[in-house]
């Protein structure tokens, strides 16, 4: 069997959508999840008929991608990426990419990134945001690491991020957790607005219209 | 109202989504409105607080954003607000203001605020950018954020000129776009906050955005208390203004 071009670990909305996202764009697609009904179930619904490949296992997950293996890490923030780096680690070789997607607290990106490092496995703490929609369509994508695991997933990520008027939604942030940093950055600003929006509709005049 | 604004200057994807909340009726039976029949509890995942935890720990001021996490914060005590409500009687002033007036005000105030909550985001992401060694290019931050994010607004563009025309810009509010932007929002701005406090409706990000505006904005501000009275207390020492050096005075005798 021909091995697929991009694998996505986790399976919740974000992560189907950036899957189907991927095949969109033409890349040949390796979905795992946890828990395998999940997968059933999209691999039965919006997955039907596309250029995915389910697997059920994190052997057969690595198995069925290419080398270097260019894998997004589509999990809850906290101790579930750890949890899955551990079990995805020893089916990994040298040169492997992993691209932690979700909000991973920066300085833990600092921490696995140089522990993967160790093992010559390279690791990009990378912002997306967009939510459902910008997932499936085209988001915001902020990766940050080392320059040179950004390069082997760079023409994959320009691709599938949203496009403006100067380029892809899509740049080569900086070194460590910088991604991921910029990605909660982006997050506060957007408590910030959406706050302000709120206290706006709060406000005397709209309440005694 | 938000309709209206997301043609103009404010326009981006939260106003935008805003717009069709507004305009949303319930799908079940009420007939209502159906913003209006969510329960105001809000959630917070955790990027929010740890921005505003991280620029104390970097010294970054982002009042505006710590003021949005902390609303989410209170409105998790909806019970205590219940009874807070019944207990503690306020009058509420009706507003009989000119209501097309009050909205420019608004208009303004949202706009000069939202400002303000990229401003203090992108000085945050500057120091960061020193104290962490990320070399960050903020003009090409603010170009990826034009498309498919949450934050993407028509803001982004001046942001993305004024880092591209200087690569160390210390604030946005300095940078030409928006020195005169929210300079010609600031009366309608004041005036807004105004109306929230006049009128005891809390609107803490647009109190504290404007909060910082004043201060970034004023040379010289009431520290020299503050050092007086550490200095007092702890003696922590102080710096003068007229000459070089550390002193310490007994202040009481």
């Amino acid at each position: 069997m021909a091995k697929q071009q991009f694998g996505v670990l986790g399976l919740a909305v974000m992560g189907q959508n950036l899957a189907l996202n991927v095949v969109e764009k033409g890349f040949s697609v390796a979905v795992f999840n946890r828990t395998a009904s999940r997968t059933e179930t999209f691999m039965a619904g919006s997955a039907k008929g596309k250029n995915l490949v389910a697997t059920y296992s994190h052997q057969e997950f690595a198995a069925a991608l290419e080398c270097p293996r260019k894998i997004l890490l589509m999990v809850k923030s906290g101790s579930p990426v750890d949890e899955q780096i551990a079990l995805l680690k020893p089916h990994l070789e040298k040169g492997d990419v992993i691209i932690d997607g979700g909000n991973s607290l920066f300085k833990d990106t600092e921490r696995r990134s140089e522990a993967l490092a160790r093992d010559g496995i390279l690791y990009i703490g990378t912002g997306i945001s967009g939510g459902e929609e910008g997932a499936l369509l085209g988001p915001c994508i902020m990766p940050g690491g080392q320059k040179k695991a950004y390069q082997v997933v760079e023409s994959i990520l320009t691709t599938v991020a949203a496009q403006v008027d100067d380029g892809a939604c899509c740049t080569y942030i900086g070194p460590g957790g910088a991604g991921h940093y910029v990605k909660m950055v982006h997050n506060g600003i957007e408590y910030g607005i959406m706050e302000i929006l709120a206290e706006v509709y709060d406000s005397p005049s709209e309440y005694s219209r | 109202m938000f309709a209206e604004w997301n043609d103009a200057e404010l326009g981006g994807y939260l106003l935008e989504i805003t717009r069709d909340i507004m305009a949303k009726k319930d799908d079940l039976d009420t007939g209502e409105a159906l913003v209006e029949l969510v329960l105001d509890t809000a959630k917070q995942k955790g990027t929010g607080k740890w921005t505003s935890q991280e620029a104390f720990d970097i010294g970054v001021p982002v009042g505006t954003i710590t003021a949005a996490v902390e609303a989410r914060v209170i409105s998790g005590y909806r019970d205590e607000r219940i009874e807070a409500e019944k207990a503690i009687k306020v009058r509420p002033r009706v507003f009989r203001g000119d209501r097309a007036k009050a909205v420019n005000w608004l208009r303004s105030a949202a706009y000069a605020s939202i400002i303000t909550s990229y401003a203090q985001g992108m000085a945050m992401l500057s120091r960061a950018s020193d104290e962490y060694d990320y070399n960050l290019n903020l003009s090409e931050v603010a170009r990826i954020w034009k498309g498919g994010c949450i934050i993407r607004s028509k803001l982004l563009d001046p942001i993305k000129l004024a880092y591209k025309r200087k690569r160390r810009l210390a604030n946005i509010l300095v940078a030409p776009f928006f020195r005169r932007a929210v300079k010609k929002a600031s009366k309608d701005w004041r005036r807004a906050a105004r109306l929230a406090v006049e009128h005891g409706i809390p609107a803490p990000a647009i109190q504290a955005s404007l909060a910082y505006f004043d201060a970034y904005r004023t040379a010289r501000l009431p520290a020299n208390l503050t050092q007086a009275q550490r200095d007092c207390f702890g003696a922590h020492t102080y710096q003068r203004t007229d000459r070089e050096g550390t002193f310490h005075s007994k202040w009481q005798e």
